[in-house]
């Protein structure tokens, strides 16, 4: 062989795969409609303290600025936004994917921690201070949010408000109605749109990594790894998943983070099963073989070789499952058993039967809103089935 | 008189607004009695062709601007016909009566949940509908018993996954003659199957032609065949008929390059280089290996017997040689290659590697071991990692194994592997699904010699590719051989390419080796009888055969 | 195929185990766990008289135990051969006949197995309805969809079914309940249950006042039935748009003055295209199947309407109607999820066998493309729906507790979510164990069926 130095042309793009399934993702229509959609939510959940609150977002009073809004901004509020505008810096780089995914996850921690060390909203909050103080005249410039309620502003508190449906008083604009206690339906659903996403995402992402790490270690090693897996699989699958999620709930209460957790335990299952098919097939593979033959260590065999060419499925079954996630928190809102406080799209359809009449405006826009979210996420996911099968793009052949 | 009549044929492929011509302006004629064989490699139109005669294109997908089939009956009975635009109606009364269609996949071309007896009584009751249920019976059995499947009446009642390959090529040879078609279409219906197994079905078309005095288009890319059963000859090439005219004429005298490109490329064909002397040194060694598989049945999955894949096998291989392993499927040669390379676990024997013991050595030992031996597989659709660059495929396994210091160095060495396999040092930067087969494949055989490895092993390699593209392959691998002095194991069933390649050969034979020596010598004369069919099922057309047995 | 079938069942076992073992820890993990004192915590009660109680509660039920003995002890009650267990709730001796004792419900009081022989039928009830016309409908709407492949129905269909998969199913019921079935809008069904009260001691069968009312009845349903049915089949498309048209309209004016009274109003506006327009398109479907049933069933509302309108008197309605009345709508809110996806796996399953090489011999042989589908491609098609009904029955059941609850049945759902929300120890494991066999057996069913259709499977 002989040591002249060969002459290497520069670097030509050519589309990897990511990049194709994304190019041809963006040119199907029902795509762009999922993705519009999950947009707007995502938008609507990060600025939700800007859209719907009744602390005013600008006010001067006896010649003092100030502005409420902010003051009483959660640190949770905080790390949404920060998350949002990481997130767009960080997509924006070009690195290797894991090293991507490892920056946001620290960047997310730190800006957190700033967060929930150093800002503290005052603890007690009068919502009808703002319009007592509006009506005694005593503002002079005042600059609202579009929907001027909070989601916690029970009217009911301070007058004799109801269920009362949309645009029916005069003096109070609700766009879509109150609900038992008076607060203002819309309000409550743009703030309820952050928990339909947030346990969309995060319960998903736990069943992705439990079912990954499950299912690939079935698929590559068999035998008796392979045996006891398959019988937690099928213990995982059988148990009805609503009667666990209930006895969950019921037994250790209700917290937003425990729900995450609860609905990514019992929904693991699915994706095992799709990673062990995935790793079976894949470990046949003659391009596998042939790193085992070339000594290549067991861990880029699993994370190099195989996890990345046994994604297909995952990625059409990850868009469901986030569809069935935020469906499964619905559902437990839906029966009671969701969180108290907070607001919740499917806690709201409940009241639409709870009282003697029935409150058309509760059922509609929360339930509307459950359907559009979960109508997106599987048009996305039927979307990307269709560009990932290599066979339904298949030209002719002679 | 001619039975078909082709004139002009053109056939695009598409929807929308993209069409692709892949049938250019055919002409041919089929005549009773006689065998037309439609050759060509991949892509160049053949199978559009017979699918257009039968109508059988996926509806909605295809256009013919252009052309004129006409069909004739020979004895005059029955009305002539103009397929290419005919009704549906029409269509559906000649198919499976007066042209019968035979496919390559007899796997999946029969359907798997119905059994053997009711898809042949399917095409009775199409187009015999006087005949009634004793006289189908009768009729089906007679059928099978035609095309030599033993016990017929057995056969009736079972499915076809229980045949094999053969059978079920036959079960379809009997579906498409029940009627006695005055045509048959045949595509490429021995390409999957054995050599063996090819070469009794041929000769049972063959039977069969005569005693029926049937007209058969017979398509294939495989030109042993074409001397075996071909009367006349037409070559495609990208859609439009470039040659035709007498077997023997062809194949003696071609005439168009592309023709004589395509025998030019026959492994039996390429000129073979000086080999140099080499030293005899032993690189692999194998001693009395086998391997078997066990059988679990009953309630608790117990073992209750063994399957002999591989069975006490013994053979060696010297630098700077290429040894092929010949056979038929199923007879262990692939099992024996992995066992080799510890990618299968070895149940007894040995193996040594540059005499060092390597049969039971745990994986972890295995590994800087692993860069002395090498593999390079059948399919290229799946040899090489499609979601990452060639650059990465190439350079992963040097940085494992130490070589160059830095990835800048390793980058410059894979360019040179490049270089050496023929191929653009672009195509570093490039993913896999952007080559053609042959081109995937000659990456893998770089991604092998990047570990500069003493010894590789060629599982089927060429199988998968067109015969001019297997012969710049094969080329290069003798070439690699001979200059660095790598020792070879080449998986075959091809015996034209093991003339070409290998200097010693060994046949395998139902788990066990059965013969064993120098190439040209077994191949004057053989002893042992499975080797002696393998020989003779497919002809090799070299300049002794083509000279007297056409 | 026995051997294959004992080991399914045997393997079985460890699985109900693990099941229960789950769903225990995660009982006795909880705060408050499993002992006595979450039952008597609310109770207003001396303190003695707490203790007392929780002291019998102990002994009676163990709770005083930790965890795993009490789950021990819990297997040894439900298996049906192990130790006996005595009124106050020690052991006796060991039987071979002890029979299967799941237990008595701290809430009720009641023991479970009576509970759950109440209400498990029902629940089967609804989901053994929803099976058969889930897998009818969706056949026939697959069938429909995959022989026009790209063509407008099929397209429309597509995106139509997914959509209706989307629906959760706690929005279907409570827009069916508020709109169909209350007392502001359109009052066709009952609020909830599963009958009336009355109908208990009703005959089977309507009881007309006279002989006379019957025979009006029948002649009119007939009447419209067949000509509907024969306007359906015969004319031609544009025609039956046209009337569907017409007729939507006329329905969507009468829901509409039925609420709001003769004047237009927003509501009128609202309605009358939207029926008129739904009419159209159910009465341009190009299958013939599809039509006839659209059309008869409203062709018998229209009848019995109509009868109504004539002066028919029902004396009483009868138990079989009044169960029908009261089902139809649990019924479509629990089963039109399944239909979606079902009848998206039947098209794609049988667009792909269609493109498959035994179709293209088929047609090579003559056969025409009716028979190829039918005779050729269908039951081939079968098996991946058979596959997935393995978890359609875990679905639907999932399904029926989100249902029940809302239209009050009294059913396994229902129950299921009362014993979780009052913590009923006996009540939850039983609830879980006896769906989780229903699972599991469903899946058995599943997997012998496929064996059945498909020749190429053998269990040995």
């Amino acid at each position: 062989m002989t040591e002249q130095v060969v002459d290497i042309p520069v670097k030509q793009p050519s589309k990897s795969w990511t990049q194709q399934v994304v190019s041809s993702l963006l040119k199907r229509t029902s795509a762009k409609i999922g993705l519009a959609w999950i947009g707007l939510l995502v938008l609507i959940a990060t600025f939700s303290p800007f859209l719907a609150s009744s602390h005013p977002l600008y006010m001067v009073v006896d010649g003092q600025a100030s502005s409420p809004l902010l003051q009483h901004m959660e640190p949770l509020d905080w790390v949404w936004l920060s998350g949002f505008f990481i997130t767009l810096v960080i997509s924006a780089l070009s690195i290797v994917a894991w090293k991507k995914i490892l920056l946001w996850v620290a960047s997310i921690a730190v800006v957190s921690f700033i967060a929930y060390s150093s800002v503290t909203p005052p603890v007690l909050v009068v919502y009808e201070h703002y319009r007592e103080m509006e009506a005694a005249g005593k503002v002079d410039t005042i600059i609202r949010a579009p929907i001027p309620y909070s989601a916690k502003d029970y009217l009911r508190d301070y007058a004799d408000t109801g269920i009362e449906s949309p645009l029916s008083v005069k003096e109070r604009t609700h766009w879509m109605g109150t609900d038992e206690n008076g607060a203002d339906v819309a309000s409550r659903m743009i703030h309820a749109s952050r928990i339909a996403l947030g346990i969309g995402f995060i319960a998903t992402g736990i069943a992705l990594v439990i079912g990954t790490i499950i299912g690939g270690l079935m698929g590559y090693f068999s035998g008796i790894v392979d045996i006891i897996g398959m019988r937690l699989v099928e213990i995982f699958e059988a148990i009805p998943t609503l009667f666990l999620l209930l006895s969950f709930v019921a037994f250790f209460g209700r917290s937003i983070y425990m729900m995450m957790v609860i609905i990514g335990i019992t929904a693991w299952s699915g994706y095992a099963r799709y990673v062990r098919a995935e790793f079976l097939k894949l470990r046949q593979q003659d391009f596998v073989q042939a790193a085992i033959a070339s000594g290549l260590p067991l861990r880029s065999i699993l994370f190099r070789h195989m996890l990345p060419n046994g994604l297909a499925p995952l990625l059409v079954a990850t868009s469901f499952g986030v569809a069935s996630a935020i469906l499964a928190e619905a559902t437990l809102s839906f029966l009671g058993l969701g969180l108290v406080d907070d607001p919740s799209w499917g806690q709201l359809l409940n009241q639409a039967v709870q009282s003697s009449t029935f409150n058309w405006w509760l059922a509609v826009f929360p339930g509307g809103a459950i359907f559009m979210t979960v109508f997106a996420y599987n048009l996305l996911g039927e979307s990307l089935r269709d560009a990932v099968d290599p066979h339904t793009n298949r030209g002719m052949q002679s | 008189m001619k039975l078909l009549e082709v004139e002009n044929l053109v056939t695009e492929l598409g929807e929308g607004e993209n069409w692709l011509r892949a049938v250019d302006n055919i002409s041919l004629a089929v005549e009773p009695g006689q065998t037309y064989c439609l050759v060509g490699e991949s892509g160049s139109g053949k199978s559009v062709t017979a699918l257009s005669i039968m109508g059988l294109l996926p509806h909605g997908h295809y256009r013919h601007p252009d052309g004129h089939i006409q069909l004739t009956d020979p004895q005059g009975h029955l009305p002539e016909i103009a397929l290419l635009n005919a009704d549906d109606e029409t269509l559906r009364s000649v198919r499976g009566s007066r042209i019968a269609m035979i496919f390559q996949e007899p796997m999946t071309s029969l359907n798997p949940v119905q059994t053997i007896g009711e898809q042949l009584e399917e095409v009775l009751l199409i187009h015999r509908p006087e005949l009634d249920e004793e006289a189908r019976k009768q009729k089906i059995l007679a059928a099978l018993a035609e095309v030599r499947i033993p016990d017929p009446e057995g056969r009736i009642r079972e499915y076809p996954h229980r045949l094999s390959g053969g059978q079920r090529q036959r079960v379809m040879i009997a579906m498409a003659l029940i009627c006695e078609p005055a045509l048959l279409i045949a595509d490429e219906p021995t390409t999957a199957l054995d050599v063996t197994v090819q070469a009794e079905i041929l000769k049972l078309m063959r039977d069969l032609q005569t005693k029926y005095g049937m007209g058969m288009l017979f398509i294939t890319h495989d030109f042993g065949v074409v001397a075996q059963i071909a009367d006349v000859v037409g070559v495609m090439r990208k859609g439009k008929l470039v040659e035709s005219g007498k077997t023997a004429d062809i194949l003696r005298n071609p005439q168009h390059e592309y023709t004589q490109s395509l025998i030019a490329a026959l492994p039996e064909r390429l000129t073979r280089p000086d080999r140099p002397v080499k030293p005899e040194k032993v690189l692999l060694e194998v001693k009395d290996v086998s391997v078997y598989f066990p059988v679990r049945r009953g309630l608790m999955r117990r073992v209750v017997d063994h399957f002999r894949a591989v069975e006490n096998v013994s053979l060696q291989v010297n630098a700077g040689e290429v040894v092929a392993l010949v056979g038929e499927s199923g007879c262990g040669k692939t099992t024996l290659g992995r066992a080799l390379l510890r990618l299968q676990e070895v149940t007894s024997g040995s193996i040594f590697l540059e005499g060092q013991d390597i049969t039971q050595v745990s994986a972890k030992a295995m590994r800087p071991l692993r860069r002395r031996m090498q593999v390079v597989f059948q399919d290229p659709g799946s040899s090489l990692n499609p979601r990452l660059p060639i650059h990465t495929t190439l350079i992963e396994p040097m940085r494992v194994h130490g070589i160059g210091s830095s990835d800048a160095e390793r980058t410059q060495i894979a360019a040179r592997f490049l270089d050496r396999v023929e191929m653009p040092t672009d195509s570093l930067w490039r993913y896999p699904h952007e080559f053609s087969g042959g081109q995937r494949q000659r990456l893998a055989i770089a991604r092998a010699l990047v570990l500069e490895p003493r010894f590789i092993l060629c599982d089927e390699i060429t199988s998968a590719l067109d015969v001019s593209v297997q012969a710049g392959i094969l080329r290069l691998l003798r070439q690699l051989v001979d200059e660095e002095g790598i020792g070879m194991l080449f998986i075959t069933h091809n015996m034209g390419v093991v003339d070409y390649l290998a200097d010693r050969m060994v046949v395998m034979h139902k788990a066990q080796l059965v013969e064993s020596g120098n190439t040209q010598e077994i191949m004057k004369s053989p002893q042992n009888e499975h080797t002696r069919n393998l020989l003779d099922a497919v002809p090799r057309l070299d300049d002794n055969y083509l000279a007297s047995a056409i | 195929m026995l051997n294959y079938l004992l080991r399914r069942i045997l393997l079985m076992i460890p699985t109900l185990l693990g099941i229960t073992i789950v769903v225990f820890t995660v009982m006795a993990a909880a705060p408050g766990g499993i002992s006595a004192q979450s039952l008597v915590d609310g109770m207003e009660l001396e303190p003695q008289s707490r203790q007392a109680l929780e002291d019998y509660y102990n002994k009676l039920y163990g709770l005083d135990q930790p965890a795993p003995v009490q789950y021990v002890r819990w297997l040894n009650n439900i298996s049906p051969i192990g130790f006996e267990r005595l009124a106050d709730g020690s052991f006796g001796e060991f039987s071979l006949w002890k029979g299967p004792d799941l237990g008595t419900s701290f809430r009720y009081g009641r023991p479970v197995t009576d509970m759950i022989a109440e209400r498990l039928p029902i629940t089967l009830l609804l989901n053994l309805i929803s099976i058969p016309l889930i897998y009818a409908l969706a056949i026939g709407i697959g069938v429909q969809a995959a022989r026009q492949r790209g063509g407008r129905f099929d397209v429309t269909s597509n995106i139509f079914l997914l959509g209706l998969w989307s629906v959760p199913s706690m929005l279907a019921g409570v827009l069916f309940i508020g709109f169909f079935a209350s007392e502001q809008y359109w009052r066709w069904f009952p609020t909830g249950g599963l009958m009336r009260r009355e109908t208990a001691d009703q005959t089977f069968l309507p009881l007309f006042s006279s002989f006379g009312d019957v025979f009006i009845t029948v002649l009119c349903v007939a009447l419209i039935t067949v000509a509907l049915i024969s306007a359906a089949v015969s004319f031609s498309l544009k025609t039956r748009q046209f009337a569907g048209l017409i007729v939507g309209g006329l329905l969507g004016y009468a829901m509409a003055v039925n609420l709001h009274g003769e004047w237009f109003g927003l509501l009128h506006l609202l309605l009358i295209p939207s029926m008129a327009m739904l009419f159209r398109l159910l009465a341009g479907l190009n299958n013939i199947a599809l039509r006839i049933v659209v059309t008869g069933t409203f062709a018998v509302g229209l009848g019995l309407a109509i009868s109504r309108l004539l002066g028919v008197e029902i004396l009483q309605g009868g138990y079989l109607l009044d169960r029908l009345w009261h089902l139809v709508l649990p019924v479509i809110a629990l089963s039109y999820g399944g239909l979606a996806f079902l009848a998206k796996l039947t098209r794609s399953s049988l667009l792909e066998n269609l493109a498959a090489d035994y179709a293209r011999t088929a047609r090579a042989k003559g056969v025409d493309e009716e028979a190829v589908l039918w005779r050729h491609v269908f039951r081939n098609s079968l098996l991946p729906l058979i596959t997935v009904s393995a978890t359609l029955l875990p679905s639907l059941l999932a399904g029926s507790v989100i249902v029940e609850s809302i239209f009050s049945i009294d059913g396994m759902g229902k129950l299921a979510v009362e014993a979780v929300q009052t913590r009923d120890r006996e009540l939850v494991l039983s609830v879980t164990l006896i769906s989780g066999l229903l699972t599991l057996v469903g899946y058995l069913l599943a997997d012998i069926a496929y064996a059945i259709v498909d020749p190429r499977v053998s269990y040995d």
